[in-house]
């Protein structure tokens, strides 16, 4: 073989192997990005770097959680409202198609004006749905489905909100506002990585990786979840200052919880210990008496450490009873029934 | 004198083909084929770095890895890949027989069954050493037009050079058994492209499984462009075969062909026009 000949396939093969080797840099990049940690619902991709407050919960582990047989017959008709919301919107059965929920809280929401409006949040559920069943009950309001960049959206006008509810994928959907929807279906068609999405925010990436694996959990900036509270004005003036809060619950039998609060320094660590075990004090005296809550009042424990606080406690079913929102009494009679003598 | 095993014989004539191969007039025909497609990648990225899009499909932006799947199609896979099997497969040894040169070749102690397949070989390594670099130049710089991504879509070039290369491989068998074979095997080889090739997969029925094309498409990961309406009819008939049906029919084809080519150059005589 000549020289020339060696050297152009010296460095056609110099081209070959450095565009492959290129590329499977960049591959290997990209699969390391994409791939989360075990107990971490993927769908934290598609929640923007700046959301305010991020919660997940686990339905069917709830559905067919021990705790949930017990007190359903109790807790009936509250939980039915969450349960009759979704089928109203989207005809979603909860306890049969939903596997999961994330949802989030708008950074936006923030700084919003108005705290009598609700809050502006997404919820991505993850399950089995019939798109043109979902598709065309919500046609049947009144409603339209558009094409949204290669996915299908169902927008609904509801009073000044627009809500929508969007094919993620045919087993993801997310359901809320419009726009919010829209940012949705944009971040899970970034397939460049240019987008930030939740993976990127560090600070609330590490309380997720502390809560996965919990039943149900919620992260976010103490400002959002105090919004989503509604605390009292009294109340979060008394709280030292906070920047991130999480809870996280175990539920099977009863319900193991975990509160924690990163606070700005230690000194307002300190202080929020202090407020906490006097609150602990209080309703240990409170519900002294109570023997249903004496059992919760005894396995609080408080830690933390440096900027930490950190709170867990366990339920009992029987605690969660005597908590749980009492269903209503039967109606003695309706009108026209011949009441019992 | 020995005579030279196979192995050894296929080996020498490779050494001496290669060479003549890179630098013949056919390069320059195989240089524009394959930089073509490089060129019309870097004009597109150099579009999109301006901030331009390049190409919107009823109004929504359409990514690098898509205008990459069509490139894909329409330039390697329909044209560079078959018009060059079809330009150097058939030339193996009609270029020989117009030179007159095939003489030398057969008076060496070597088995004559090793001249086709050494020059099979070099036929091989010179076009696939074009070829895939020219694809992987291409795809790094259209993919990130438009968002997209190498890092998602690496897996799928490497099937696409796993699809040239066995392309290559194939038309080059048939094109040298045809070479080995007819009078004129360009114009066999043309014929047998642009016209059974194409007509066959447009009819319903077994036919195109006559086809290298057949298999050859089924295994690309890219959708197939819809833009013209051969290309919707052949979409419309087209029961693709299963991707290991499809490269063992393939593999099956480019061996078959290149040991009935090889049999052939053993068996014929070459008469030498005066």
């Amino acid at each position: 073989m000549i020289q020339k000949s060696r050297y152009f396939l010296i460095a056609a093969a110099a081209v070959l192997i450095l565009g492959v080797g290129g590329g499977l840099i960049a591959y290997l990049a990209y699969k390391r990005a994409a791939s989360l940690p075990a107990g971490i619902p993927a769908e934290v991709r598609y929640v923007p770097a700046d959301a305010a407050l991020v919660a997940y919960a686990d339905v069917r582990a709830v559905m067919s959680s021990e705790l949930r047989r017990e007190l359903v017959p109790t807790i009936e008709t509250g939980s039915r409202k969450g349960r009759q919301m979704m089928s109203d919107f989207a005809g979603i059965d909860v306890e049969k198609q939903v596997d999961h929920v994330l949802a989030y809280v708008d950074a936006s929401d923030a700084q919003a004006p108005d705290a009598s409006q609700g809050p502006r949040a997404v919820m991505l559920v993850q399950g089995t749905f019939e798109q043109a069943r979902i598709e065309q009950f919500i046609r049947d309001r009144e409603g339209t489905v558009e094409n949204y960049h290669g996915h299908s959206i169902s927008v609904h006008q509801k009073g000044q909100e627009e809500m929508a509810v969007g094919f993620v994928r045919p087993d993801l959907l997310a359901v809320g506002q419009a726009s919010l929807v829209r940012r949705v279906l944009d971040l899970s068609n970034d397939t460049s990585g240019k987008t930030q999405d939740l993976t990127g925010n560090t600070e609330l990436m590490t309380l997720i990786r502390d809560a996965s694996g919990s039943t149900a959990w919620a992260v976010g900036h103490f400002d959002a979840m105090s919004r989503g509270m509604r605390l009292p004005t009294s109340v979060s003036r008394q709280v030292p200052p906070l920047r991130l809060v999480s809870a996280k619950a175990d539920v099977n039998g009863g319900v193991k919880a975990t509160i924690r609060a990163d606070t700005a320094d230690q000194p307002a660590a300190e202080q929020l210990r202090e407020v906490v075990r006097a609150f602990v004090a209080l309703a240990r005296l409170q519900g002294g008496g109570k023997p249903e809550l004496e059992s919760a009042l005894k396995s609080i424990q408080l830690s933390g450490t440096d900027k930490t606080v950190q709170m867990t406690f366990a339920l009992s079913s029987q605690t969660m009873r005597a908590l749980a929102p009492r269903n209503r009494e039967p109606r003695s009679a309706e009108p026209g029934t011949p009441t019992p003598r | 004198m020995t005579q030279p095993s196979f192995a050894t014989a296929v080996l020498r004539v490779f050494d001496m083909s290669l060479g003549q191969m890179l630098w013949s007039k056919r390069t320059v025909f195989m240089a524009l084929a394959v930089g073509a497609p490089v060129v019309v990648a870097l004009v597109l990225r150099t579009i999109d770095e301006m901030g331009v899009s390049v190409l919107r499909v009823n109004g929504v932006r359409v990514d690098g890895a898509v205008i990459f799947g069509g490139l894909f199609w329409l330039l390697y896979l329909r044209f560079v890949v078959p018009v060059l099997g079809a330009f150097y497969g058939t030339s193996l040894m009609s270029d020989e027989v117009e030179d007159r040169t095939i003489t030398y070749l057969f008076t060496r102690p070597v088995p004559r069954g090793a001249v086709i397949v050494g020059k099979y070989l070099a036929y091989l390594v010179c076009t696939e050493m074009v070829v895939l670099p020219s694809l992987t130049a291409a795809y790094l710089l259209i993919t990130p037009v438009g968002g997209g991504s190498i890092g998602a879509t690496f897996p799928l070039l490497l099937t696409d050079l796993g699809i040239l290369a066995l392309g290559l491989a194939v038309y080059g068998a048939v094109f040298a058994l045809i070479g080995a074979l007819v009078p004129h095997p360009l114009v066999a080889g043309l014929v047998l492209i642009f016209g059974w090739e194409q007509v066959a997969l447009l009819v319903p029925g077994y036919l195109r499984r006559f086809t290298i094309a057949h298999y050859l498409q089924a295994l690309v990961p890219h959708a197939m462009p819809q833009d013209d309406t051969v290309a919707a009819i052949q979409a419309l008939f087209t029961a693709p075969p299963s991707m290991t049906s499809s490269v063992v029919s393939l593999t099956t084809i480019a061996a078959v062909a290149l040991w009935l080519a090889a049999r052939t150059v053993e068996k014929r005589e070459y008469i030498l026009d005066q």
